[in-house]
């Protein structure tokens, strides 16, 4: 066989490209868990421990069942989006300082593609990690309606795009300044208070509570709360009403982060600071 | 030059290619120190051509502007001013179309996925090239059956030597089937022997599958082995462009050896050198001299008149590559002198 490959690397189609960069970053974090069997296993077992706490805060307080599972479903959301949140920042950060990130910008695929691919599978496992919780909730006794999981799982989808493109902007950031943790953890933070993981946002004085309809993950919280609790405190948004701003606020957030990231790494090409 | 005028056989050419650094913009230093404060040059107006079949070493100092160069091409930062292409395409508007067809070596093995093995690095950037699966598997075999690293294909790439990894980065380079080779370093961290096999592929590669090979090294006994075009940059500019037989035809003034019979000949020898306005030391009974102009060996002795009757060996030292660098490097910093 001869080196020269003409008839193997051909053109291919954008669509070509996103699977191709999708599957080549799927098959490393694959590599990776494999390489770190316990990690995954641990997470999982880590998961359990906040269901645990508030299952027992419950009994000391003789607060509700009903309270426990609004506890439990806002905390297993928050903490299934924190991966599509975070995992974007952390892996490039790592890539940045391994030096592995110009290998992956000198193959021929649109750099867009490349955060969202980089994504994919914490996004996944970070869903799996909010679904475990509910169940070990449902497990202790938590009500949870089955009829609703399709439709909460379809919100927390729409969470997770909305979640990764918040995410890439975190990863421009990233790019052009090298530090994004500190921005990062301040929304992540910020979100647990603002989205209500805890309590209803109409806990919240009015002074603060706009900034609550600002980040997805309130809506999230909202809808998963009223498609999986039969008698959930009310919060003032319908489950139609966050499903439509999630929608929109996933399809332009995403756009807006992609070109954002986009145009973050022609500048960081532009002034030689891709590596350093 | 344009497309039209390019010959089918010029790979890679790079015409007054430019780049400043500068220093990050104001409103960005809110957030991260910049690490320029003024800014710097890095090319100075490059031209080059490399051909298919041919390597071509970049020498210089650190800071040269050869890694700047190499990212140019690959993609990774762009242009000041000039411009560049790679099979007639041009490096800052089709850099997507072009990394399809470079392959690019960088200079550290952490570039490499360390927890994953020899096949699974090659599977993830194959995928990126767009290689189907059936096609990836038989040519990832291939590669690393061209570097000798079969029986690695399953090793954790962090339990490998650094002149399996070096071999890893070559045989990644290798993976599209490129038509041109850009190797940062290769053998940068690798012992001799290994940088010697590492070497003897890359050459066997050019001629074979007519690549065209860009390669940087700080190692001059390898760059001489290469038996290359040499591209002598210092402060991103051009001090010397060509092959190196010329090199050493324009700059190098070999050494002469005579041994003579007696010490007093000897001195008698350095005499008549000096005379003839060649400076020359004396060792017990050899002298060594530097002949000057283009007269040759011959001219020099016929100077030394009777005196060559008590020459009993003659030898040329050939000027060490090093050294012949150095003056190039000396003329062109005195040549900047002079014009300022």
């Amino acid at each position: 066989m001869s080196l020269a490959y003409p008839s193997v690397v051909g053109k291919r189609s954008f669509g070509r490209k996103v699977f191709h960069t999708v599957e080549a970053y799927v098959r490393i974090d694959l590599v990776e868990e494999r390489m770190f069997p316990a990690t995954s296993i641990m997470r999982y077992i880590a998961a359990v421990f906040p269901v645990l706490l508030y299952y027992f805060q419950g009994s000391f307080l003789d607060i509700s069942g009903q309270l426990f599972v609004v506890m439990v479903v806002g905390t297993a959301v928050v903490a299934g989006l924190q991966d599509a949140l975070l995992a974007l920042t952390s892996r490039l950060n790592f890539a940045m300082e391994r030096g592995t990130l110009e290998t992956y910008l000198v193959e021929p695929v649109p750099w867009a593609l490349i955060p969202v691919a980089m994504n994919v599978w914490r996004s996944c496992t970070g869903a799996l990690l909010a679904c475990f919780m509910v169940a070990a909730g449902w497990l202790l006794g938590a009500p949870i309606q089955g009829s609703g999981v399709p439709g909460a799982l379809l919100v927390l989808f729409l969470g997770i795009v909305a979640c990764n493109a918040l995410g890439t902007f975190a990863a421009a950031f990233i790019v052009l300044f090298k530090r994004g943790e500190p921005v990062v953890m301040l929304f992540s933070l910020a979100t647990a208070v603002l989205g209500g993981a805890l309590f209803p946002i109409s806990v919240l004085p009015e002074w603060i509570r706009w900034a609550s309809y600002l980040i997805p993950q309130t809506y999230v919280i909202s809808a998963v709360r009223q498609l999986l609790i039969e008698d959930v405190p009310p919060d003032g948004l319908s489950i139609g009403v966050s499903v439509g701003v999630l929608a929109v606020f996933a399809v332009v957030s995403f756009a807006a982060g992609l070109f954002v990231f986009d145009r973050a790494l022609r500048l960081a090409r532009r002034l030689g600071i891709l590596s350093i | 030059m344009t497309d039209t005028e390019r010959d089918a056989d010029d790979i890679i050419v790079l015409s007054g290619l430019t780049k400043l650094y500068e220093p990050t913009p104001r409103w960005m230093r809110v957030f991260a120190r910049s690490h320029l404060r003024e800014p710097v040059r890095a090319l100075d107006g490059v031209d080059l051509v490399v051909r298919a079949g041919e390597i071509c070493a970049v020498v210089g100092p650190n800071g040269a502007g050869k890694t700047t160069m190499f990212r140019i091409i690959v993609g990774l930062t762009t242009a000041t001013a000039g411009r560049g292409s790679v099979l007639g395409l041009d490096v800052e508007r089709d850099s997507e179309q072009i990394r399809q067809t470079v392959g690019w070596m960088p200079s550290e093995d952490r570039s490499l996925l360390m927890r994953a093995t020899s096949r699974e690095n090659l599977q993830l950037h194959g995928r990126l090239q767009g290689m189907s699966r059936k096609g990836l598997t038989a040519r990832i075999e291939h590669v690393l059956e061209t570097v000798d690293l079969m029986p690695q294909a399953d090793t954790v790439v962090a339990g490998m030597s650094a002149g399996m990894r070096a071999r890893l980065r070559l045989a990644r380079a290798l993976l599209p089937g490129p038509r041109a080779l850009i190797l940062d370093e290769p053998t940068g961290p690798v012992d001799p022997i290994a940088a010697y096999g590492l070497l003897t592929l890359i050459m066997e590669l050019a001629k074979q599958e007519r690549l065209a090979v860009l390669i940087s090294s700080h190692r001059l006994e390898e760059i001489e082995a290469l038996q290359s075009q040499a591209l002598l940059l210092d402060g991103g500019k051009v001090r010397y462009s060509g092959d190196l037989d010329r090199l050493r035809r324009e700059w190098e003034r070999p050494e002469l050896e005579l041994v003579v019979a007696t010490h007093q000949d000897a001195l008698a020898v350095v005499d008549g050198l000096q005379a003839q306005d060649i400076e020359a030391r004396v060792d017990g009974v050899t002298v060594r001299c530097r002949p000057t102009g283009s007269d040759g060996v011959g001219a020099l002795l016929t100077g030394l008149g009777p005196l060559t009757g008590t020459i009993r060996h003659v030898r040329e030292i050939p000027m060490p590559l090093r050294d012949l660098i150095a003056r190039v490097y000396a003329r062109g910093a005195d040549q900047e002198g002079a014009a300022r």
